[in-house]
């Protein structure tokens, strides 16, 4: 059964991108728009990994993470920025894995696919 | 010979001699009645003692006599007193009395007319002395003349700062005839650290043949000390004497408590020095020169305490050293102390004001630099912004352009325009990534670089990329060079920057060099060519493209390395070197 990915990101055109290239990937892809619709996601249909944006316009993807982290411990995260800054806050330390966002989607599919392979 | 013309009348006994009568015992003046032939008729008790004839001496009967004994033109004065009839007087003369005492008089001839007669036959001769004023006049002129002395020694020590300066003034005027007068000068200075007396600087010459030959070179032409002093200021380099470089070599130790130099120095008192035991055994301790049998030593003091001493003697002409030089030479000494204690002052102010200049400069300096990562930094956090910005929709275009390249049926033009787009994409990403590291540098302090390592820290970071690319990057044997102070991060990104982009621009198979030196005291990074198998000319010509602004499309990342080298008082540059093409960051020596 393919993993299920969360993509979480406030830009429409990402989370097309995101979802176009990984359902070619062969992974079932969830969206979601802001962080609170991603922590609801996460409750009623849980995904296997998510991708998450820190910069969005509701809430700050950094206290999303501690959210997604307090309720799913094991759930694998993607930080997925514009920004490399934030890899010094140690906050963003609770993620699997923290990958700068690129025209070449190659460095996040590899990421996703070592922390499904489980 | 001297054969009395009378008896001397006692005292208030009242005499006529030829009709005039005349009590010289009353008169209150040393007094002579002299007649028209020179004969001398009566001498008072007071001129007796006055001109120091007493019982025992034989007594002048005449005025021819009286010349002989005073030296005074005696007779031709009465001779005009008789002859007009009116006083004259001989003002202020110097004479020697009977006794060898020299007296300084006023001798009047007044012409008698005798009662009976209308005939001058006689003249009253008296004597109004003024020794004591003579003697005061004469303090006076010498009070003057050590006036004056000290006046010029001052004004010209007024006029310099230096204490070189100071030092052959004052010894110049010690030594000048115009001045002290003595042979020879010597200054010591007290060494604070080891309570030594350090010879400084010394005046005159080593023996009597070089004094006959400088005294007698020194032209007469009437020069006051000032001229003097000035004329020798500009004409004697006292590094040229003998005396002057001899007394360098000399540190007088304090032998005992009784030392006798260091004795005027911790008293501070001045004093000539005759102890011949002591002189000898100065003598042996300063070769050969204090061979005098008097020295003349004042100690130099201020507020700050003892500063040295001034010593002079007159080992050439022996002429025996007085109270009044002594006196004089203290003078001099307390004029020396204060010039010195004044030029070292302003020495420290002079010190203070340059320090404070730098100080100032450094803070000109530092205030432009604060402005400038001010607005650094304010670019850098606008820089910073713009370029995340526009990562969303780049990674969005690139993205869409990656999927369209994959859909199937694409016309052949429309993946190959895709994927043009795509690879602008990246170029632009990478663009953005230097932009990045560059504005996230300037938020960094200024350490000391060990450039050494930093070159290290390059090649480890760009030997792993550049391989890829099949570009060979070595870490050559280099010498150790000095730290530079500048911000880490923006030196290691603009060498990093360079290499990336020399390796980035290479043909596969190219191989470089990164080493390490220092030129004339410039720290050095350089990248060298090696065994290539690319063309030399091509090689040459890839690296010239280093010249800053000349990278043709990689302008941006290259124009940042260069602004952040040379920002950190580093240049960038292509140089050929002994036929070997560089490209090199320096820094100022």
């Amino acid at each position: 059964m393919a993993a299920k990915i969360m993509v979480v990101d406030d830009e429409e055109n990402i989370r097309k991108l995101y979802e176009a290239e990984l359902t070619a990937e062969g992974y079932s892809v969830a969206v979601a728009s802001t962080g609170e619709t991603a922590l609801e996601l996460l409750e009623t249909d849980p995904p296997d990994l998510i991708v998450l944006d820190i910069k969005m316009d509701d809430k700050d993807g950094l206290s999303v993470l501690s959210s997604i982290k307090e309720r799913r411990r094991d759930m694998p995260v993607v930080l997925n920025s514009a920004y490399s800054t934030y890899k010094r806050d140690f906050n963003s330390w609770l993620a699997d894995a923290y990958v700068i966002k690129s025209s070449d989607l190659a460095e996040l599919k590899t990421k996703i696919k070592e922390l499904t392979a489980v | 010979m001297f054969q009395p013309a009378h008896p001397v009348p006692s005292q208030h006994q009242e005499q006529t001699v030829k009709g005039c009568k005349l009590d010289l015992a009353c008169f209150p003046l040393p007094a002579m009645l002299v007649d028209a032939q020179n004969d001398v008729l009566l001498m008072n008790e007071l001129c007796r003692t006055y001109l120091s004839f007493d019982n025992t001496l034989p007594k002048v009967s005449t005025m021819a006599e009286m010349e002989d004994l005073t030296s005074l033109p005696l007779r031709a004065s009465m001779r005009k007193a008789m002859e007009t009839g009116a006083s004259t007087c001989l003002e202020s003369s110097e004479f020697v009395d009977k006794a060898g005492n020299r007296k300084r008089a006023s001798v009047t001839f007044v012409p008698l007319i005798p009662d009976d007669s209308s005939t001058r036959e006689n003249c009253l001769c008296a004597w109004l002395d003024s020794t004591e004023e003579w003697h005061l006049e004469q303090r006076l002129n010498i009070v003057q003349s050590e006036l004056s002395i000290v006046s010029q020694v001052s004004a010209q020590l007024g006029g310099t700062l230096k204490t070189g300066e100071i030092f052959k003034i004052v010894l110049i005027a010690v030594t000048a005839r115009e001045g002290l007068g003595f042979n020879r000068a010597f200054l010591f200075m007290t060494d604070e650290s080891t309570g030594e007396l350090t010879g400084h600087h010394a005046i005159g010459p080593r023996n009597a043949e070089e004094a006959g030959r400088i005294w007698g070179a020194i032209p007469n032409d009437g020069m006051d000390l000032r001229g003097i002093i000035g004329s020798y200021r500009n004409n004697i380099r006292l590094d040229d004497l003998d005396i002057d470089q001899a007394v360098r070599q000399v540190r007088l130790r304090q032998v005992d408590p009784s030392d006798l130099i260091f004795g005027v120095l911790h008293e501070r008192r001045s004093e000539v020095i005759s102890d011949a035991v002591y002189l000898s055994s100065l003598l042996a301790r300063t070769g050969w020169l204090f061979g005098a049998t008097d020295l003349a030593v004042a100690p130099l003091y201020s507020k700050g305490g003892t500063l040295g001493i001034i010593a002079a003697d007159n080992m050439i002409t022996g002429r025996p050293i007085s109270e009044s030089d002594l006196e004089q030479l203290q003078m001099f000494a307390n004029q020396t102390a204060m010039a010195i204690e004044r030029a070292r002052l302003y020495e420290n102010l002079q010190s203070h004001v340059m320090e404070l200049e730098k100080t100032n400069r450094q803070l000109e300096k530092s205030q432009q630099e604060i402005i400038k990562i001010e607005k650094l930094s304010l670019m850098g956090e606008m820089t910073y912004r713009i370029a995340h910005e526009l990562r969303n929709p780049l990674t969005i275009i690139g993205g869409f352009a990656n999927l369209l390249t994959r859909t199937e049926n694409l016309p052949a033009t429309a993946v190959e325009r895709s994927q043009i787009i795509q690879k602008e994409c990246r170029r632009i990403e990478n663009q953005l990534a230097a932009l990045l590291d560059f504005s996230k540098s300037y938020s960094q302090e200024k350490t000391e670089i060990d450039l050494n390592a930093l070159a290290a820290d390059v090649a480890d970071i760009v030997q792993p990329r550049l391989a890829r690319l099949g570009v060979d990057f070595r870490l050559l044997p280099s010498e150790r060079v000095r730290t530079v102070y500048a911000h880490k991060d923006q030196v290691l990104h603009g060498l990093y920057t360079v290499v990336e982009l020399l390796g980035e621009l290479s043909p596969a198979g190219t191989c470089w060099g990164l080493l390490v030196r220092s030129e004339q005291g410039r720290p050095k990074i350089e990248v060298i060519p090696m065994e290539n198998k690319i063309p030399r000319g091509e090689v040459v010509g890839l690296m010239q493209r280093f010249v800053h602004g000349r990278t043709g499309t990689s302008d941006l990342r290259l124009s940042l390395a260069n602004e952040a080298i040379g920002f950190n008082g580093g240049e960038l540059g292509f140089e050929m070197q002994h036929d070997q093409p560089r490209i090199y960051v320096a820094f100022e020596k």
